[in-house]
């Protein structure tokens, strides 16, 4: 009965996001729900995965596969039959999915520490680096240690004004560490890429913490309008698909900016923020609990593989 | 920046005759041109007799290069994203001529 109240909540906080309007919301709030959003999913799909080896062998539904025995004498496998690399495969598969992630941003950061080392030519404004390349880029580059850079061509392509605000943006990312929670929500999306609307709520975070970053530097006295203008700049010129990323968040955050300030949140909408965040914590400690528990009741009595 | 790449180095009236002739302005546009370029880092300047000579910092190959499009070659959007977050943040092919209608709309707010 806790179980499915558990699961009934965490599912109504799942899709509850996607049915408000948080483009309205303060970005800062928006950003931790749907980074809640999307841990909640990576619990979800773990808590899937750990159903799936807890409850499928009650079911009978493997009983076929009983008398297949894996030969690996002295090694793990040992005593173990086929039944069991069924019930592990959900698991081997969020493992995976969670290993090309991490693999594919090990290697995205370093390609960026090269870029550093091989195309910067020196100081920009306002302490960036400058790129030597035509394309146009302004960006915050490295995890350990994020710098703003700026390239070549949007030094050229960019007037003061525009220059000035999207590279108090960046530093908006910098300020803010927008760094670790795209990292948190990247990896929560590589765990969680199979359950619906994931890749929805991913967008959406990005999209939160863009307008977060466009906030910072409205707060530094920058008109929206020249924002609004660098942003189209920027994304109309810069060279697609290279620097093409993600998807559908650039023309609603320019609309934004040029229909002015955000009218006050509703007070609930800031209330879910902390709800969320307390599911989010609250799933994480029980679930490893919840799947100890289940485990052992599930494999009591069940004789392990003998050849 | 082209005429700077052309002449390898010049002064403010070397540039400027360089310059098509209907983009020479006056001396002083050129001057302040060349001393905007220097502070935003593409250019250096080095004082020699009464006035400066500018030097481009990047040759042309280096602005034409691509590096940008090279090294990030390959590496998934997402990834991209995490190491590199941009102004852009994400876009869709399909969003560019309502941005285009966007930056017209950007551009008549910022008229006084």
């Amino acid at each position: 009965m806790i179980a499915i109240v558990a699961a009934a909540l965490a599912a109504a906080a799942i899709v509850t996001p996607h049915l408000l309007r948080l483009d309205r919301a303060p970005a800062g709030i928006a950003s931790a729900i749907w980074l809640s959003a999307l841990l909640l999913r990576a619990l979800a799909a773990l808590a899937t995965a750990v159903a799936v080896e807890v409850f499928v062998p009650t079911t009978g539904l493997l009983e076929p596969l009983s008398d297949w025995c894996l030969r690996a004498e002295g090694t793990i496998l040992s005593g173990h039959g086929a039944i069991d690399v069924v019930l592990a495969l959900p698991a081997l598969v969020l493992a995976g999915s969670l290993a090309i992630v991490i693999a594919g941003l090990y290697r995205a950061s370093r390609r960026v520490q090269a870029l550093l080392r091989d195309a910067v030519i020196g100081e920009g404004p306002a302490g960036s680096l400058v790129v030597a390349d035509g394309a146009l880029l302004v960006a915050v580059a490295g995890l350990r240690r994020p710098r703003v850079v700026v390239s070549a061509g949007a030094l050229l392509a960019l007037d003061d004004a525009e220059l000035l605000a999207a590279l108090d943006h960046e530093r908006g990312h910098i300020a803010l560490r927008h760094r670790y929670v795209l990292v948190a929500g990247e990896l929560a999306r590589a765990v969680a890429r199979f359950l619906p609307g994931t890749a929805a709520a991913a967008r959406e975070l990005l999209f939160s913490l863009e307008r977060d970053a466009d906030r910072y530097a409205l707060d530094r006295r920058h008109d929206p309008a020249v924002l609004a203008s660098a942003i189209c700049k920027s994304a109309t010129q810069a060279a697609p698909p290279a620097l093409a990323l993600g998807g559908g968040v650039v023309a609603r955050r320019a609309r934004l900016l040029l229909e002015g300030a955000a009218p006050g949140a509703h007070l609930g909408l800031i209330a879910l923020a902390p709800v969320m965040v307390a599911l989010v914590i609250a799933s994480a400690i029980a679930l490893p609990f919840a799947a100890h528990a289940g485990y052992h009741e599930s494999h009591r009595g069940r004789v392990q593989c003998t050849l | 920046m082209a005429a700077l790449w052309r002449l390898g180095a010049g002064t403010v009236e070397q540039v400027r005759e360089e310059l098509p002739s209907r983009y020479q302005g006056a001396y002083t546009t050129v001057q302040t041109l060349l001393n905007r370029l220097t502070e935003r880092g593409l250019l250096e300047r080095t004082r020699e007799g009464r006035g400066y000579v500018y030097r481009p910092k990047l040759t042309e190959a280096e602005y034409l290069s691509g590096s940008i499009r090279r090294t990030l070659a390959g590496a998934s959007n997402s990834a991209r994203q995490a190491a590199l977050a941009n102004i852009i943040g994400g876009l869709r092919p399909d969003e560019l001529t309502e941005l285009e209608e966007l930056a017209r709309e950007a551009r008549e707010a910022r008229r006084p």
